[in-house]
């Protein structure tokens, strides 16, 4: 989860979404983005006290979400990881629902799941239910599928730093 | 007066006559003055002058106050809402109250009741508020509102836009739908003439289009649009979407389908539990 200058409360939440899902057998690994207000990092270190399945790294320069999402991911260990943005939030089932689609189907690489906004005031609008995998009519290229909070495989970490600097810019523009 | 038979023969239809056209005119009458004062009563909402109606809040199912703190102790709590002013409010209002933002509950529903009673087609769920204004309320002990283990207190206020009917006998409001304590504080419609939906509208859009004024464009390429093909009504639920269907329907879909259960979360557990052994 990368992480620059996120409201506290919104933070928070995205945290603790983490913290409240029903499968347990997960490690979040966080990104400082060389953020300038206090509270994260403060934030950051409450958050990491006591839990050992959480890990921060603060990067001393800003790198934008695709350098900072590798910082994260260069903390992972794990076969699997769930692409969250610092102002996301996971239903507490949703690691659960991925773990029931990889055992089920032990050969997938991606999965990837239905999405909606949600306001400030804690009320889901906008759903974006995403369709079958359809390669040929939809590319996944052209839609934005997978961003989040799709699972994907790590197959080793010599190609964590597969994300690419354009891509955020094109995606931030979406 | 006396007729004889032949007089009465003669008589008797043109009085006949007579009074089915009286009868005809009558209802004419009526119906042109029932026109009339409906438009007189629908301009009249229009141009209404601003009025504020704060609301009395009477719990009639599945609520329970102690110590001012509403909890909801069924799956369908009620209060019927009493105006102080002594009518019910009517036409386009501004609908405020002061609620807990950290506690997440179904946004609530209004009912309507236009002398048929309240029904389903007359509600109105407020899901999209047009402001959200935080208060900011310290606790003695120093605490923020936003703490979930502490006494749920006011830490916003949020206004809705809504039209009602230029007819309401009565109004009913269901916060949420399932058991729990809420926040609903200080809630009040305000009537609003023409002047004031248009400057309601105004304050809605022309905020996000000053911080981003590149959205100008986009928001007159939309309207334009809207007005083409679904004409002013269709324009009317662009600038202020009341109908709020599709958010209505997702609301339901969300409580059907993405709420989970004590039951959902231990069969849940179970499961996981079962992928462990069988990992193992």
């Amino acid at each position: 989860m990368p992480v620059y200058d996120t409201s506290e409360e919104l933070l928070r939440k995205a945290i603790a979404s983490v913290r409240s899902q029903l499968y347990d057998n997960w490690e979040l690994c966080i990104a400082d983005d060389a953020s300038t207000a206090q509270h994260v990092k403060a934030l950051l270190a409450e958050a990491r006290a006591g839990a050992a399945h959480i890990k921060v790294t603060y990067r001393e320069t800003k790198g934008h979400i695709s350098l900072a999402s590798n910082s994260a991911l260069a903390l992972a260990t794990g076969e699997y990881v769930v692409l969250l943005d610092h102002e996301d939030e996971l239903t507490e089932h949703a690691l659960y629902l991925v773990v029931v689609e990889l055992n089920a189907h032990p050969h997938v690489v991606l999965v990837y799941s239905d999405e909606d906004k949600i306001t400030e005031y804690g009320v889901r609008h906008e759903p974006y239910f995403k369709p079958d995998w359809n390669p040929v009519g939809e590319p996944l290229g052209s839609l934005s599928h997978h961003h989040r909070p799709g699972s994907r495989r790590v197959p080793s970490k010599e190609r964590l730093d597969r994300w690419d600097v354009r891509d955020c810019i094109r995606t931030s523009r979406l | 007066m006396r007729f004889y038979p032949y007089e009465t023969r003669r008589v008797l239809p043109e009085r006949e006559n007579t009074l089915r056209h009286s009868g005809r005119r009558i209802e004419q009458l009526k119906e042109t003055l029932a026109n009339r004062l409906g438009t007189v009563e629908y301009l009249r909402c229009i141009f209404r002058w601003p009025h504020l109606h704060p609301m009395r809040l009477d719990p009639i199912q599945d609520i329970e106050v102690v110590n001012g703190q509403f909890h909801s102790i069924g799956d369908n709590p009620q209060f019927i809402l009493h105006s102080t002013v002594g009518r019910p409010p009517a036409g386009w209002v501004e609908i405020s109250y002061l609620a807990w933002s950290s506690k997440r509950w179904m946004p609530p529903t209004l009912f309507v009741d236009t002398g048929n009673g309240f029904s389903g087609e007359q509600a109105i769920p407020l899901i999209c508020p047009v402001r959200v204004e935080a208060i900011f309320i310290k606790r003695n002990n120093g605490s923020t509102p936003t703490d979930s283990t502490a006494t749920p207190t006011a830490d916003v206020r949020l206004h809705f836009l809504v039209c009602l009917p230029n007819h309401v006998r009565a109004l009913r409001l269901d916060p949420l739908s399932s058991q729990g304590s809420f926040v609903l504080q200080a809630l009040s419609f305000k009537e609003l003439g023409a002047v004031g939906v248009v400057l309601a509208m105004l304050r809605r859009h022309l905020k996000s289009v000053w911080r981003q004024p590149w959205l100008l464009r986009r928001v007159a390429h939309d309207a334009w649009q809207t007005l083409r093909t679904e004409g002013v009504f269709g324009l009317r639920r662009y600038f202020l979407p009341q109908g709020q269907t599709d958010a209505e329907a997702y609301e339901q879909w969300v409580r059907i389908y993405d709420t989970l259960t004590d039951g959902d979360r231990s069969a849940i557990r179970q499961l996981l539990c079962a992928y462990r052994i069988s990992h193992s």
